[in-house]
């Protein structure tokens, strides 16, 4: 009994290191997936504006998994590299959606407990992507961009938030192998 | 082992009410018959065109150096100096109720079904 306290303390010590490397690998698997999605979907016949957001699996897995804080991290290197690469106004969209999908998720983890599965979270986390993102564009453009895009961007929120939900459960197991620290009761 | 896996009950019916939402939205939007492409620069209205009218194709040059292209039943942004060129990439609008946009240069081109601006409307609001 007494000797199980120091060991606990090392272990929390260790997976915090540990924490804030996975969060680096997390948010390079994000940069990767959102240019592959990027050069994938420009080939696909999409609506405009809509991407299925394959990089939000890492995302929500590093909320679930590691903590607000880190999946926060994330959104912020995401945003800058879209910064650079599209611009100040893309990076901007980029936060917003980003900021709001992971909330959403966080929030949802603790309040809506074990009764939404991966699928339900990540439905909800998609549309809230998709509404802070419009909410910034109709911002910076100026006009109520939201009231012509949100049908759209509802229905592609839940198609595609059902879809990375099935992916995050399919990958899930191979992911928890690079955080066996993190607390089995949190999933 | 992990509880969230399987879906639940709660998942269909978000899934539900969420779509219920986007197709009362898509109902309340309503259409018309016209086609009338309005675009706006940093949310004031710069040109209203009516593509039905339109005949042969023709390009429009607006103040910041956005270009769009107008031809029959249809409008696209042509060129513009942003980075991304998402707005190139939406392609030609059609259908009412699309929209694309060129967020850095502040431009918005939207297709509705209401008449062109100035034409007579029964309907204020």
């Amino acid at each position: 009994m007494k000797t199980e306290k120091p060991e606990k303390t090392k272990i929390a010590a260790a997976s915090a290191a540990h924490r804030i490397a996975v969060t680096g690998l997390l948010a390079a698997l994000t940069l990767a997936l959102s240019f592959v999605e990027r050069t994938i979907c420009a080939a696909l016949p999409l609506p405009p504006g809509v991407r299925p957001g394959l990089s939000n699996v890492a995302v929500m897995f590093s909320c679930i998994a590691l903590g607000l804080p880190f999946a926060l991290g994330i959104i912020v290197v995401k945003a800058g590299f879209v910064m650079l690469v599209s611009g100040v106004s893309a990076g901007a969209i980029s936060v917003c959606g980003g900021v709001l999908s992971v909330l959403s998720v966080a929030l949802l983890a603790r309040l809506a407990k074990k009764r939404l599965s991966y699928i339900g979270i990540s439905v909800v986390s998609a549309v809230l992507h998709n509404a802070g993102q419009l909410i910034a564009a109709s911002f910076l453009v100026g006009s109520a961009l939201y009231l012509w895009m949100a049908p759209v961007l509802l229905i592609s929120g839940v198609a595609f938030g059902a879809v990375t939900g099935i992916l995050l459960n399919a990958v899930l197991p191979a992911l928890l192998k690079i955080v066996p620290h993190v607390n089995k009761d949190k999933l | 082992m992990i509880d969230r896996i399987k879906p639940k009950k709660a998942d269909l019916i978000l899934i539900l009410l969420l779509l219920a939402a986007a197709f009362s939205l898509l109902l309340a939007r309503g259409r018309g018959d016209a086609l009338t492409a309005e675009i706006t620069v940093n949310g004031v209205s710069e040109n209203s065109i009516d593509l039905r009218a339109v005949e042969s194709p023709y390009d429009i040059t607006l103040q910041n150096g956005v270009r769009l292209h107008v031809e029959p039943g249809g409008i696209s942004f042509a060129e513009s100096d942003c980075r991304g060129k998402d707005c190139v990439r939406c392609g030609v609008l059609k259908r009412a109720g699309q929209a694309a946009a060129c967020v850095p240069n502040q431009t918005l081109v939207l297709l509705t079904g209401k008449p062109q601006k100035g034409a007579p409307d029964a309907v204020s609001y």
